[in-house]
């Protein structure tokens, strides 16, 4: 569970371990990824990890928070499985968020829903409305 | 005619584009139809200008703010000549670009999902050295694959 209540508002309601954003496009993912690497950088337990970010990973391991609470992997589909060890890991002590459209194999992980509206951001259980 | 490539049976020497965000940068979008389809269909959004859209919510922004799967379908259409890989389309991503465009290359990542109709069963695909100009027959030959 993680809540920021700047601007956008932003609220995960989702436990650790792994979760599957919607297969979709246009639903706020990339939105939300931009915000949670913005959040780290104000100290925030949160961030997201993405394409352009991989010849880093490769080199120096991912720029984690201490402690994190959710770390999103953006645009999955485009570096996977290179980070399933991590993502496994990860999913053991804090939330973490796979934007994946289902090609190549990664960790099993539970589906889950984002709803976005401007100024306002939430990612929580399917079927239960956030 | 759209070709529709498998990633293990590419076209020796083709040109492919796999970092969509990147290439956006490259193009520089052109007011047409086709154009404001795709907006519409995948964003809910509407043309303002080469660099501009107005979001679903009515607010005008850069065109770098559009989704991956968006910026996709929008340089399938613009970079014909290009093989552009389609792995980050969500499924409604994907659907519009088999139900709207009829130039251009893609590499097909073929999921569980059907493609859904859109107002008509008439598409123009080359998948496998098959031609399909209907979308059922499509969907029947994917369930068949």
């Amino acid at each position: 569970m993680y809540t920021s209540m700047g601007n956008p508002i932003v609220h995960i309601d989702l436990p650790k371990g792994v979760f599957l954003l919607p297969p979709e496009s246009a639903v706020g993912k990339t939105y939300l990824s931009n915000t949670l690497r913005l959040l780290q950088r104000t100290g925030e337990p949160v961030t997201s990890i993405t394409l352009a970010d991989m010849p880093y990973v490769r080199k120096c391991g991912a720029n984690l928070p201490p402690n994190p609470v959710v770390v999103m992997f953006d645009r999955y589909d485009a570096y996977v499985p290179e980070c399933n060890g991590l993502i496994s890991e990860l999913g053991k002590v804090c939330t973490v968020l796979v934007d994946y459209k289902g090609v190549g194999p990664i960790p099993h992980g539970r589906s889950c829903d984002i709803s976005y509206a401007s100024g306002r951001i939430e990612v929580g259980p399917v079927g239960v409305r956030v | 005619m759209l070709h529709l490539h498998r990633s293990n049976q590419l076209p020796v020497g083709s040109k492919v584009v796999d970092d969509v965000e990147a290439w956006m940068v490259r193009v520089r979008l052109q007011d047409t139809p086709l154009t404001r389809v795709l907006l519409k269909e995948i964003e809910g959004a509407e043309w303002v200008s080469p660099d501009k859209f107005k979001d679903r919510f009515g607010c005008t922004l850069y065109i770098d703010a559009l989704s991956t799967g968006c910026k996709t379908a929008l340089l399938v259409a613009a970079l014909p000549e290009y093989i552009i890989d389609t792995r980050e389309c969500g499924h409604n991503a994907r659907n519009a670009i088999i139900r709207n465009i009829t130039t251009g290359n893609i590499i097909f990542h073929y999921g569980d999902f059907n493609i859904l109709e859109g107002a008509s069963d008439v598409i123009d695909v080359m998948l496998d050295g098959r031609h399909f100009t209907s979308l059922n027959a499509f969907n029947l030959y994917l369930e068949e694959v």
